[in-house]
C-alpha cells in the first residue's frame, strides 16, 4: 500500500472510532460541568411535537439503548442511530428533514449551515473518501471481497448516472414529505412519516451494530411501518451488494454525498493535471473507485475536479508519472514535510 | 493562513460540541428572602433514564441544590422527555444554577415545598424553541423574554453568502477550464 | 496454429538450410572491448553473463524456460507460474545473414536474425515461445517458429485506448495465464502473481534510480554499461539482476564526474547488444547519451505495476495496463504519447537534443519520424533522425553527421 492510501485508511479508522465511539472516550469531558454552553446550541423538537410524543414505543426511529448525540452538523452523515456515546448527529439530510418537520426558524439553523458550507467549501467531498463511517464500512466490504478473490464488477457510466438521479429522487421525496408533515393540518402523520429517508437508510440498520445494539430490524405493526421495513431491507441489500461487488457504487446515490458533491468543483482541494506528462496508461481511471475517467481523458492542463469524485486521491497516487496528477489546496501544493519543517525548509532546498 | 486553516479544520471537524448540561436563567425578583424557581425542561431521548438522573447544581460552588422534579412526559423508551423542576433560591445569595443530567448523575437531595413562597420561572436559553415572545405570569412576577432580534443568530448569513458566492465562482472557473 | 501444415513445409525449409553455427559471431570480441571501457567494476558480472548467453553457456535455473518477444507479453505471468522468462530480441548482422537463407527479401532484420538463431539451435533449451502480434513481421514470425518450438500467439490488438479495450486485454491475458498454468501443470494464483509483481516493481525502482542518475551524470554508467545491463535483464534471473544493478548504482553514486558534452536523448528502435554501432558513434561524436525512450528500456521498466484490485483478474488487468496501455511500442496507436514523452523528458532533464534512431526496413519507426520532427521543430529542440542497418559500412558517414549535429547543438545553446 502506498502512502496516501495508508494515510487515508488510518484517518478513516480514526474517524470511525471518534465518530462512533467518541462519546465513550470523551465522556468525562462531555459531562464536565465546566464546559460552557456550546457555540452550537442544541436544536430541540418544539414542545409537545407530535413527531416525538406520539411515536410508539420501540418504533423504528428509536433503537433501544440509543443515547442522544450531540447535535452538531459536520458535512454529513453520522447518523442518529449511532449507539450510545456517538458524538455527532451530523447527517445533513437528517438535519434538513428534521427541521423542516419541526419548522425550526432559519436563524437557529444558520450556525449549522455555516459550518457545513465552510467545511464543504474547504474540503469538497473529502468527507466521503476520508471520514464517512458508512464509506469506511463499505471499503471494508470491498476489502473482504478482494480477499476472497472475487473480481470487481464495473458498472457502465449510464448506470452510475441513473443511480445519482435515483438519489436525487429519493432526496426530493424525503424532503417533500418532511415539509408536508410539518404543516399543522398534516401533523397527525408525523408519527409514521417522520424522517422518511432515515427510516430506509442502511445506516439505520448498520450504525447501531457498532455499539452492539440491536437495531429495529422489523416493525410490522401497521401497513406504513411494514412498507418502511421492507424498503429498508431492500436498500440494505442494495447497499451491501453495491459495496461488495463494486467499489463505492452506493456513493453515487447517497443523498448526503450528492449534497456534498455540489461543492466539489469549487472546493479548496483541487486536483490538477499536467497533460504533457500523461502517457495514457489508464492507471488512474482504472483505480478510481467512483469509475471516473475525466483525468484520463483530459488533454489540457487544469483542474479535473468532478462532482462525483470522493477526493480519495487514489488517482494521484497511482499515476506513474511524477507531476502529472497532483493535489493542491487553493492552487498551492500541499507538502506535509514542508509544513512540519517550517518556512525555512523551502529556502534551503 | 494555510497553517491556521490546517489546524482549524480538524478542530472544527472533530471537536465542536458542548456538554450535557442545561443552563438556566431567571431574573432575581425584588423581594428579599427565599423563593422558588420553577420551569419545564425538555430532555433528548434516553438522556435522563429516570428522575434520579437529573439534578440542579450551583454553577460556582458545584453543590447540589435540593430539588423537586416531576415527570410530565416520557420518551417511548421510558426516559424522561420533559420534567418540571422546582428548587429554592435566595435573593441575597445570588447564585447561578445549571441542570445536569445523564447516566452518571445521581440525585441525592430532594425537597418538598414546605412554605408557600413566591415562584419565579426559569428559561433555558439556546434551545431551539419556536416560542419567540413568552409572557409567563407567576404570582406577582412577570418575566418577559424576547430573543428574535438578537444579532448573534443572524451574522452567520454573511459568511454563508460569501462562501456560496466563492463556490459558485470557482465552480464556473473549473467548468470553463474543463471545457476549453 | 495449423501445426500440421507448418510442420510439413517448415521442416522442408529446414532441410535445405545449411547450419552456420560452426562459424563464430564476433559478439565476444565486441563484449571484451566494451567491458574494457567500463568504469564500473560491478558491471563485470553483467558482461560475463552476456558473454555466456551469447556463446550458449548461460546457466538457466532449473525451471522450464519461456522465451517471449516484446514488452507486450506480461513477464509477470510467466514468473508467477514459476517459469524462467527470457526476452528474445536479436539485432546482429551475423545472424541476419544466417536468417537470410530462410526468409530472403526486404524483411525486418530483427526477424531475420531471430530466425537465424532459432534455426541454428541457439535456443534449444526453450520450452515455449510467446510471440505477440505487435507488428506484421512478428505475426509471421510466430508461424515460422512453430515447426521448431511450441509457440503461443498473443495478440493484444493495436489500439492502446484504455476505455475501449481494457476488458479485451484482461480477457486475452487471462487466457494466456490459463494456458501457462495448464501447460506447465501449476496452480498459480493471487499469491504468486503478487510476488511476481513485487519483483518487477523492485526492478522498476532500481531502473528508475539508474535512469534518473544517468540523466544527471551519464558518464558514471556509460551507455555501453547501461545497455549491457538492459541486455542482461533479458535472460538473467530477476532477483539476481536486481541485486547486481543495485551494486552498480551504488558504485556509480560514489564517482562524481561532471558531464561537459551535450546531453542527448535517444528515441526510436531499441538498441540491443551486439548492435551497439549507434551508441559507439554517438560517443565518438562527442555526445553523451543521457536518456532514452525505447521499448526495451524506458517502455519496459519505467512504469510499475499498480495493483488496485488484488484479485486474480485485477492483477492481470493492472499488468495489461502497464504492458499495453502504457506502452510506447510504435506499432500501437500512441504517437502523441511518444511526442509528449520526448518533449517532456527534454525539458525535465535539460537535454540538448534528440536523436531518432531508425533501423532500416522497419516501417513503423520510419513513418513516425516526420511527425516527431515537426513537433520538435515547433518546440525548438534540435533533432536528427538516423536511418541505418545492422552492417558496419556507414559508420564513418554517421559520425560526420552526428558531429555536425553536435555543432548545431552548440550553436543552438548560445
Ligand atoms: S456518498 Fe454517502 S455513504 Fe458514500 S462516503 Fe459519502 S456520505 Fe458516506
Ligand atoms: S495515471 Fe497518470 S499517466 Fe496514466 S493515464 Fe492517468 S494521468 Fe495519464
Ligand atoms: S477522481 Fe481520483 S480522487 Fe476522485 S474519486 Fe476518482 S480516484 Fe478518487
Amino acid at each position: 500500500m502506498k502512502k496516501i492510501t495508508m494515510t487515508r485508511r488510518i484517518v478513516q479508522v480514526f474517524c470511525l472510532i471518534l465518530l462512533v465511539y467518541g462519546g465513550y472516550i470523551f465522556k468525562e469531558w462531555k459531562q464536565s460541568p465546566e464546559t460552557e454552553q456550546s457555540l452550537f446550541p442544541a436544536l430541540k423538537a418544539p414542545a409537545g411535537s407530535i413527531s416525538i410524543t406520539k411515536l410508539e414505543k420501540g418504533s423504528i426511529l428509536w433503537p433501544s439503548g440509543a443515547t442522544p448525540v450531540i447535535e452538531n452538523y459536520p458535512p454529513s452523515l453520522v447518523c442518529r442511530f449511532n449507539p450510545k456515546g456517538g458524538m455527532f448527529k451530523a447527517c445533513i439530510l437528517h438535519f434538513f428533514s428534521e427541521n423542516l418537520t419541526w419548522q425550526t426558524q432559519l436563524k437557529y439553523l444558520l450556525p449549522y449551515i455555516t459550518l457545513f458550507i465552510l467545511l464543504c467549501f474547504l474540503l469538497g467531498r473529502m468527507w466521503c473518501g476520508w471520514v464517512c463511517p458508512i464509506g469506511t464500512t463499505g471499503d471494508f466490504l470491498t476489502f473482504l471481497r478482494r480477499k476472497m478473490n472475487i473480481p470487481v464488477k464495473r458498472f457502465p457510466q449510464n448506470f452510475r448516472i441513473n443511480l445519482s438521479f435515483t438519489g436525487y429522487g429519493l432526496m426530493a421525496i424525503a424532503l417533500t414529505i418532511s415539509t408536508i408533515i410539518g404543516m399543522p393540518n398534516f401533523a397527525r402523520y408525523q408519527c409514521y412519516w417522520f424522517l422518511p429517508y432515515c427510516q430506509i437508510c442502511p445506516a439505520r440498520l448498520i450504525c447501531p451494530l457498532f455499539g452492539l445494539i440491536k437495531p429495529n430490524w422489523k416493525d410490522f405493526s401497521t401497513s406504513i411501518t411494514t412498507t418502511f421495513t421492507i424498503l429498508a431491507w431492500i436498500v440494505l441489500g442494495l447497499f451491501i451488494a453495491a459495496f461488495y461487488f463494486g467499489r463505492r457504487v452506493w456513493c453515487h446515490m447517497c443523498p448526503v454525498g450528492l449534497i456534498n458533491s455540489w461543492f466539489n468543483k469549487g472546493a479548496g482541494v483541487e486536483l490538477h493535471k499536467k497533460s504533457i506528462k500523461c502517457i495514457k496508461c489508464g492507471y488512474c481511471a482504472d483505480a478510481c473507485p467512483m469509475g471516473l475517467t475525466k483525468m484520463y481523458e483530459m488533454d489540457k492542463d487544469g483542474i479535473y475536479n468532478q462532482n462525483s469524485c470522493i477526493m480519495c486521491l487514489r488517482c494521484v497516487e497511482v499515476c506513474p508519472r511524477k507531476g502529472c496528477l497532483s493535489v493542491k489546496f487553493f492552487g498551492k501544493g500541499i507538502k506535509i514535510k514542508d509544513f512540519f519543517r517550517g518556512k525555512n525548509a523551502k529556502k534551503i532546498s | 493562513m494555510k497553517k491556521l486553516l490546517l489546524f482549524l479544520i480538524p478542530i472544527l471537524y472533530g471537536l465542536a460540541y458542548g456538554g450535557e448540561q442545561i443552563q438556566i436563567e431567571f431574573e432575581y425578583p425584588s423581594i428579599t428572602g427565599d423563593f422558588y424557581v420553577a420551569g419545564t425542561v425538555f430532555f433528548p431521548p434516553a438522556a435522563a433514564p429516570d428522575l434520579k438522573k437529573i439534578l440542579v447544581m450551583d454553577k460556582d460552588t458545584r453543590e447540589e441544590i435540593p430539588s423537586k422534579i416531576v415527570v410530565q412526559d416520557n420518551w417511548p423508551d421510558g426516559s424522561v422527555l420533559s420534567a418540571e423542576i422546582v428548587f429554592p433560591a435566595n435573593s441575597q445569595k445570588k447564585g447561578k444554577y445549571i441542570i445536569f443530567y445523564g447516566d452518571d448523575v445521581e440525585r441525592k437531595k430532594s425537597f418538598v415545598e414546605a412554605a408557600v413562597l413566591p415562584t419565579v420561572s426559569f428559561i433555558v436559553p439556546g434551545a431551539g424553541t419556536t416560542v419567540e415572545n413568552m409572557d409567563v405570569s407567576v404570582g406577582q412576577i412577570n418575566v418577559r423574554v424576547d430573543r428574535s432580534t438578537n444579532i448573534r443568530y443572524w451574522w452567520y448569513i454573511l459568511p454563508v453568502f460569501f462562501l456560496i458566492l466563492l463556490t459558485v465562482l470557482r465552480t464556473l472557473r473549473t467548468i470553463r477550464m474543463q471545457k476549453l | 496454429m495449423q501445426k500440421k501444415f507448418l510442420d510439413r513445409y517448415g521442416r522442408t525449409v529446414l532441410k535445405g538450410f545449411t547450419s552456420t553455427r560452426s562459424i563464430k559471431s564476433n559478439a565476444n570480441s565486441e563484449l571484451l572491448e566494451y567491458s574494457s571501457r567500463s568504469k564500473n567494476s560491478s558491471m563485470k558480472k553483467f558482461y560475463q553473463a552476456s558473454e555466456d548467453f551469447e556463446t550458449g553457456k548461460f546457466l538457466y535455473p532449473e525451471k522450464p524456460v519461456v522465451g517471449y518477444f516484446c514488452s507486450l507479453v506480461p513477464e509477470e505471468l510467466i514468473l508467477a507460474c514459476n517459469l524462467h522468462p527470457v526476452r528474445l530480441c536479436c539485432e546482429e548482422n551475423f545472424w541476419t545473414q544466417a536468417g537470410e537463407e530462410i526468409i530472403p527479401g526486404d524483411v525486418c532484420p530483427v526477424v531475420k536474425s531471430i530466425c537465424g538463431k532459432f534455426y541454428n539451435q541457439m535456443y534449444d533449451r526453450f520450452d515455449l515461445v510467446v510471440v505477440p502480434g505487435s507488428c506484421d513481421p512478428k505475426t509471421k514470425l510466430a508461424e515460422l517458429l512453430s515447426p521448431l518450438k511450441e509457440v503461443y500467439f498473443l495478440d493484444p490488438g493495436r489500439d492502446c485506448e484504455y476505455l475501449k479495450n481494457a476488458d479485451i486485454w484482461e480477457e486475452k491475458y487471462t487466457k494466456f495465464f490459463d494456458f501457462l498454468k495448464e501447460r506447465f501443470h501449476c496452480s498459480s494464483g493471487r499469491k504468486h502473481l503478487l510476488s511476481a509483481c513485487k519483483k518487477t516493481n523492485a526492478r522498476t525502482e532500481i531502473f528508475r534510480k539508474i535512469y534518473q542518475f544517468r540523466t544527471r551524470n551519464p558518464e558514471a554508467i556509460n551507455s555501453f554499461d547501461y545497455y549491457i545491463m538492459i541486455y542482461a535483464s533479458f535472460f538473467m534471473d530477476i532477483e539476481i539482476w536486481n541485486n547486481l544493478a543495485e551494486n552498480v548504482y551504488r558504485e556509480a553514486l560514489e564517482t562524481r564526474e561532471i558531464c561537459k558534452n551535450p546531453k542527448i536523448l535517444l528515441a526510436g528502435t531499441p538498441v540491443i547488444f551486439p548492435n551497439f554501432k549507434i551508441i559507439d558513434v554517438i560517443e565518438q561524436a562527442g555526445l553523451s547519451l543521457a536518456a532514452d525512450i525505447q521499448c526495451t528500456t524506458f517502455g519496459r521498466f519505467y512504469n510499475p505495476v499498480e495493483i488496485d484490485e488484488d484479485t486474480d483478474s485485477g492483477i492481470i488487468r493492472a499488468l495489461s495496463l502497464k504492458d499495453i496501455a502504457g506502452s510506447i511500442c510504435p506499432c500501437l496507436l500512441n504517437l502523441e504519447k511518444l511526442v509528449n514523452l520526448i518533449v517532456d523528458a527534454v525539458s525535465q532533464y535539460n537535454l540538448d537534443g534528440v536523436i531518432y534512431y531508425n533501423l532500416r526496413l522497419c516501417q513503423v519507426f520510419d513513418i513516425q519520424t516526420a511527425v516527431i520532427r515537426q513537433a520538435l521543430k515547433e518546440k525548438d529542440i534540435p533533432f536528427i533522425s538516423i536511418k541505418t542497418d545492422l552492417g558496419n559500412q556507414d559508420t564513418g558517414q554517421l559520425k560526420t553527421r552526428l558531429e555536425a549535429f553536435r555543432e548545431m547543438i552548440e550553436s543552438h545553446r548560445k
